[in-house]
């Protein structure tokens, strides 16, 4: 028998559809009203976040992966020994919270950084966050 | 009415026959609850009652504390009413305060009463409220008002009006700093793992804040939406939330965002650029400062991230069913992509 169910993000969207062009119109009070046309946004957006997902996780691990090789290529200078820590720990880990953690620590130590050098780390976790921000406004905005 | 229409009308009552001890045969007209706003509920009534073989009415307004309002931890009910008692007997068009209560058995949470002040608010949001402002500019009387009262709150002395009790902040970056500070707090309380993008952001606002040593009364958010208008000038000002004693430039650069304007040309949907320089630096005498409000602009980014992220949370953890609350969470990366380009990306 084939499987004719429907895929999930079709599946909410599908709802989403008939919340904004069924369901809401017949609310008359203003307060569920609204809330039955948010429902409607969020499930949309829900909907366009599944239909990514698995393409956006794969595109997100191989750039993290080279950002992490980058950045150890960087790390090969004379950084303080958190920040290089920090920095293997972005290879180690090849998660986003290390990468988060990688930034408060380098603007931590940015005092005693050559402008450089801040600036190449930088510029370089930048590229990947742009990459990532863009996937996210795919279905966010 | 609804049943809790009548029952909040009839508790209402029953305080203000304690609070008004001359009056009698107290009703309650007009009871609208306002659906705007994400923190504290706005209720609007006129109060009739006889005194002295007389009829009277008083338009009020009561703001009472859902218990998960947005914000609620950076000015309670109780401070917006000292800010508001400090303001009574200065310049500034603001809501006379009446009563601040904390005691839960009355209205079962906290809650202050004010003078409704006559007025409409439009939302710069929608197309209705766009098209107000976009006649009203064309009048000039509005635009005008707007700056003036901006003007004012900045020439107002606060130390006098008894707002210090708000937190003088220390000359240099100190100011700066401490408003990156009580942001990071709600990013915190939110429960939400910060974006990278965020970290860097505040990471740049800490690095980059620039130094003052001319405080002034801040309201916080300054634009179209917060102020009251009533015959095409200010006739009051709202949202007593944000406030702070802090760098003026911190309001400036709100009314000169992109993020208060849409797209229109015009500052907050109302004001051409050049009239509100001329306006505004003619009536406080000082230049504006285009460096300052530029690092301001970036730290009302992390503002709005913080906002749609505590928003968010509340829904996330249960402390809300307001579904407006969890549509915020897909808010978080439009304004970090504005944040990303900002900063260079």
């Amino acid at each position: 028998m084939n499987n004719k169910s429907l895929p999930p993000d079709q599946l909410l969207g599908r709802i989403a559809k008939s919340l904004k062009t069924e369901i809401g119109p017949a609310v008359n009070a203003a307060y569920p009203k609204t809330q039955a046309f948010l429902t409607a946004v969020v499930l949309e957006k829900l909907a366009g976040q599944l239909k990514f997902e698995q393409e956006h996780t794969r595109i997100e691990d191989r750039e993290l992966l080279i950002l992490s090789r980058d950045l150890i290529k960087i790390g090969e200078e004379d950084l303080p020994a958190t920040l290089k820590n920090a920095i293997v720990q972005v290879n180690d880990e090849l998660d986003i919270g290390s990468v988060s953690a990688l930034i408060k620590i380098l603007y931590d130590n940015k005092p005693v950084l050559n402008e450089k050098i801040f600036d190449m780390l930088l510029g370089r976790i930048r590229k990947f966050l742009r990459s990532r921000v863009d996937r996210a406004m795919e279905y966010s905005a | 009415m609804s049943t809790d229409s009548q029952d909040v009308s009839k508790r209402i009552c029953s305080y203000l026959s304690v609070k008004l001890p001359e009056a009698r045969d107290i009703r309650i007209k007009n009871l609208e609850k306002m659906d705007v706003g994400w923190s504290h509920e706005t209720f609007l009534f006129d109060a009739i009652f006889q005194e002295a073989g007389q009829q009277k009415s008083i338009p009020l307004c009561l703001r009472r504390d859902p218990g998960n309002a947005l914000l609620r931890h950076f000015s309670d009910l109780s401070v917006q009413f000292k800010v508001l008692k400090c303001l009574e007997n200065t310049s500034l068009q603001s809501p006379k305060p009446y009563w601040y209560e904390e005691d839960p058995s009355i209205l079962d949470s906290p809650f202050l009463i004010m003078e409704k002040v006559p007025g409409t608010c439009p939302s710069p949001w929608g197309s209705a409220g766009q098209s107000f402002y976009a006649e009203a500019a064309n009048r000039g009387t509005l635009p005008r008002s707007f700056t003036e009262t901006l003007s004012l709150l900045h020439n107002l002395d606060w130390k006098r009006a008894g707002l210090d009790f708000l937190g003088v902040p220390e000359d240099g970056t100190h100011f700066a700093l401490r408003e990156v500070s009580k942001w990071r707090e709600l990013i915190e309380v939110s429960e939400q793992e910060p974006d990278p993008i965020l970290i860097d952001l505040i990471g740049w606002l800490q690095t980059n804040a620039p130094p003052t040593n001319r405080f002034t009364l801040v309201h916080g958010a300054w634009r179209t939406g917060n102020l009251l208008i009533n015959e095409d000038k200010i006739s009051a000002v709202l949202d007593w939330e944000l406030q702070v004693i802090g760098d003026p430039m911190y309001d400036v650069a709100y009314v000169l965002a992109d993020l208060n304007r849409e797209g229109s040309n015009l500052l907050s949907h109302l004001v051409k650029k050049e009239d509100f320089f001329r306006d505004y630096e003619t009536a406080t005498g000082h230049s504006i400062d285009e460096k300052a409000c530029g690092y301001y602009q970036m730290l009302y980014l992390m503002r709005g991230a913080a906002f749609w992220m505590s928003a968010a949370g509340l829904y996330a953890t249960g402390q809300s069913d307001d579904i407006r609350l969890a549509r915020t969470a897909w808010s978080v990366p439009v304004v970090l992509e504005t944040a990303a380009k900002a900063l260079g990306y």
